[in-house]
């Protein structure tokens, strides 16, 4: 059996069973290749679904549960069971494995397992080990089992595999030899930490997964119905009973999808997504009715059905005495800070539900020196509360999330499957740099006031070839310069490819309006790009 | 027996509504400073806090201002509908808004015309861009409606709109939520509807100042000014009579502070008096600083 997938116009094996490796074949092959490697033996084909086989895993992690109470999903082809404790139900480690090893058999699941005091010793040594199930039972022996084992086994990149192919070491025993201080220096303290995660001396986090409930209630009807009035009944009855299911579990909406199931036609969604996680039917009935009105019943309703997408937890909030009836000197109530979480969510979803959700945002810093991109707008139903958004008091001023903390707690409470969350590297750039980067990232120089949404072509009179331009043609206007100021040199990164760099000038027209102009230094064309209004 | 249940009510609370309703004209008495000192002066200490601020920006223009046209701009500039709005300024006194609040509030930018570069936002900490969040309706009427649900929301501390095409009535609509809700409304106008009918409590022309204000020692190479700079012009405050009609003051851009505040007026060549007389296209004489000290009616 092969798994293909396209790439580059041809398809190749991404993966393929024991009995065709043994043939020669390897993933990365062309097909044709492979086909030719197993001219006499009959093929089976499969298409690569990488979505569908994190689907799959994720279902065998929650099988899993019942060998171990903390199951985490390694993508792509792998699980993580912490077995501490596990061991006197199974009778000892071994029987554990061994347990474990059959029942996956029986799932007819040819996988191999390995069990180490370590999570990196056990990775090593289930994808590179010699057998099929290994035990390696103290951290005394971690070194020993993994010495023989290739580099790769260590979870390190592929570039560092060259590096370490190119000074002659290329198994992790030789690797282990070779002095601490040196590999810092030559290769990082990336594959550093990567030997102390295997050896036990770092601790490793695992991610594990909760099995849990979906947020979801649902009516069905004796026959279709088509009056609009009841259906709207209904969704507000549902409503009631999913933000009391919400509040016995402790949690807020921040997802909502209703689905009215329909007879002899496909079922129609209306789908809310919220800024804050809330509990409010008031709210949410005044943001879900109008699109519920507008649904289409087509020859009658059989059901209702109403789910949270997403719920989260809800913030503590202190209460305070009568802070209502204190007014304080600005005329603000003590208990407006821990509101103005709620209310400004309240503001944002009635925003967007009319506008649309790219229509209300926020803008956040970014580490670049070009101006256009030195900025980021992101939709303000997407932020959260790790640049203390919202009003509310941080808890962590990084903005990282606990371990094993409300993040994990929200996942679960809206039924994922995976409960701790980390933001990817893009993410965190679309967001904005932490609190404490962000100032220093921007440029102490001045900027306009505004920037247009492209730069406008001008034509422009220098005195020098590189010097401050003395006269401006741009946009139906044209005159001479009254003053200016610059140059500021801006360079493109060079690691981006592009290399250009522009040289800045603050000018001042006969108006007296000042404007951002800059040449590009390799084109020498002029550009407008912004104004002090 | 509904009434004197009532009854009973309104004097077991006797006490406590006198002192809200004390606190309550208290609170709408109240001023925020602009920070610009002779306007602050001239208007009784500041802006009342609460109520609709109508600032008309500045129409694009190929030439100096002229006296024909609103802002400076010509009437080409006008029909093509370019202008400028007052962001500088405008940024200015949102801080100045957000300053005034103890408990953090949020400042809603609506309409793209309003939406500053978000660097011209920050001003060694970056509250205001933090808590700013901008929306971008399609049409005027959208803007409306946007501009009075952010003032009704206990969650915002002031809101600036583009207020173009908006007429009395919703001039008006917006004026009483401002009041109502203790809110700063700041409405950004172009320059060519300052003679539309407005419930604003103040409007503001702001105008580029050409070269008409530098004078010739100004102009010498050795003390030009290299900081941008407007003019401002009070076109109406309720309350407030000022000694001339329309007094104007020079606003510049403090490059460092990020900034604006009031020009300073510069000495001459020969040392003599500060100069103050620069000249204006108006043609009653008033100057752009000193003596625009006015008196707030009770």
């Amino acid at each position: 059996m092969l798994l293909a997938a396209t790439d580059r116009g041809g398809q190749r094996v991404v993966g393929c069973c024991e009995a065709a490796s043994a043939q020669g074949v390897h993933p990365g092959m062309t097909m044709a290749h492979a086909r030719a490697v197993l001219k006499d033996i009959a093929v089976h084909v499969e298409v690569h679904d990488p979505a569908a086989d994190a689907s799959a895993l994720q279902r065998l992690a929650r099988w899993m549960l019942r060998f171990a109470p903390v199951v985490s999903v390694d993508l792509p082809d792998g699980l993580l069971l912490d077995l501490s404790g596990c061991e006197r139900l199974f009778n000892g480690v071994g029987c554990h494995v061994d347990a474990i090893l059959a029942a996956l058999n029986r799932l007819l699941l040819p996988a191999r397992l390995a069990a180490g005091p370590t999570v990196g010793c056990a990775w090593a040594m289930a994808r590179y080990g010699a057998a099929r199930s290994i035990l390696v039972r103290s951290r005394e022996h971690i070194a020993t089992a993994l010495s023989p084992l290739p580099v790769e086994a260590l979870r390190i990149d592929a570039a560092c595999v060259k590096s370490l192919a190119d000074v002659e070491i290329r198994r992790v025993g030789e690797l282990l030899c070779v002095p601490r201080g040196e590999l810092t220096a030559r290769f990082g303290r990336g594959l550093l930490m990567r030997i102390d995660q295997a050896l036990g001396n770092v601790e490793e986090d695992i991610e594990p997964i909760t099995p849990s409930r979906p947020l979801a209630v649902s009516r069905v009807f004796e026959g279709p119905v088509k009056r609009i009035e009841v259906i709207e009944q209904c969704v507000h009855l549902l409503l009631s009973g999913l933000l009391a299911e919400a509040e016995r579990r402790d949690c807020g909406v921040r997802g909502l999808e209703v689905e009215l199931r329909r007879v002899d036609v496909p079922p129609v969604q209306v789908t809310l997504s919220l800024s804050y996680p809330t509990r409010s039917g008031e709210h949410l009935w005044r943001l879900l009715r109008p699109r519920v009105e507008r649904l289409h019943l087509g020859y009658g309703v059989e059901e209702v059905y109403l789910r949270a997408t997403a719920a989260q937890r809800l913030r503590a909030v202190q209460s305070s005495l009568g802070s209502d009836w204190l007014l304080l000197e600005s005329g603000e109530s003590a208990g407006d800070e821990s509101a103005g979480a709620e209310t400004l969510g309240v503001l944002i979803d009635q925003l967007v539900e009319r506008m649309g959700r790219d229509a209300v945002t926020r803008a956040a810093p970014v580490e670049s020196h070009l101006p256009e991109s030195a900025f980021v707008c992101f939709a303000a139903v997407d932020a959260d509360d790790s640049h203390g958004r919202r009003g509310s008091p941080r808890s962590d001023p990084r903005g990282r999330r606990r371990k094993g903390g409300s993040a994990a707690e929200d996942a679960a409470l809206s039924g994922a499957g995976s409960t701790r969350r980390r933001r990817s590297q893009p993410d965190r750039q679309a967001r904005g740099l932490a609190d404490e980067n962000r100032l220093l990232s921007m440029t102490s120089a001045d900027r306009p006031s505004r920037l247009y949404e492209s730069p406008e072509p001008a034509r422009v009179i220098s005195l020098l070839p590189d010097g401050p331009p003395v006269w401006l043609e741009w946009s139906g206007m044209r005159g001479a310069v009254q003053s200016g100021r610059g140059p500021e040199r801006i360079a493109s990164p060079w690691w981006q490819g592009s290399g250009r760099s522009r040289d800045y000038y603050e000018v001042q027209d006969e108006s007296g309006r000042w404007l951002w102009v800059y040449r590009e230094r390799e084109t020498g064309q002029w550009y407008v790009q912004g104004e002090w209004g | 027996m509904l009434v004197e249940k009532i009854r009973d009510i309104e004097a077991k609370f006797a006490d406590f509504v006198a002192t809200a309703d004390a606190c309550g004209r208290e609170r709408t008495d109240r001023l925020t400073t602009t920070g610009w000192s002779r306007i602050d002066a001239m208007l009784g200490g500041g802006l009342p806090d609460s109520g609709l601020h109508e600032w008309f920006g500045v129409a694009a223009a190929s030439s100096a201002p002229t006296s024909q046209a609103p802002g400076g701009g010509s009437r080409r500039d006008a029909v093509r509908g370019r202008w400028m709005p007052p962001v500088c300024i405008v940024v200015h006194l949102a801080w100045r808004a957000m300053d005034r609040c103890v408990t953090p509030r949020w400042a809603v930018w609506i309409g793209r015309r309003t939406f500053p570069y978000p660097r011209a936002m920050v001003r060694g900490d970056m509250r205001l861009l933090d808590r700013s969040i901008f929306v971008a309706p399609r049409d005027r009427d959208a803007r409306l409606w946007a501009a009075d649900l952010a003032l009704r929301s206990p969650a915002t501390a002031l809101v600036i709109a583009d207020g173009s095409e908006f007429n009395m009535a919703a001039t008006r609509r917006l004026h009483l939520a401002a009041r109502r809700e203790h809110k700063w409304l700041l409405l950004i106008r172009p320059p060519w509807e300052c003679g539309e009918l407005s419930a604003a409590h103040s409007r503001w022309l702001v105008r580029w100042p050409g070269m008409e204000s530098v004078s010739a020692d100004e102009s010498s190479s050795s003390c030009r000014r290299i900081n941008p700079r407007w003019i401002v012009e009070l076109l109406r405050c309720k309350g407030v009579q000022p000694e001339r009609e329309r007094p104007t003051w020079m606003l510049e851009w403090h490059r460092g502070k990020g900034v604006v505040d009031l020009s300073a007026p510069l000495a001459g060549a020969a040392g003599e008096a500060a100069h103050v007389e620069a000249t204006t296209d108006r043609t009653d004489g008033s100057s752009f600083a000193g003596r625009e000290g006015g008196r707030r009616s009770a």
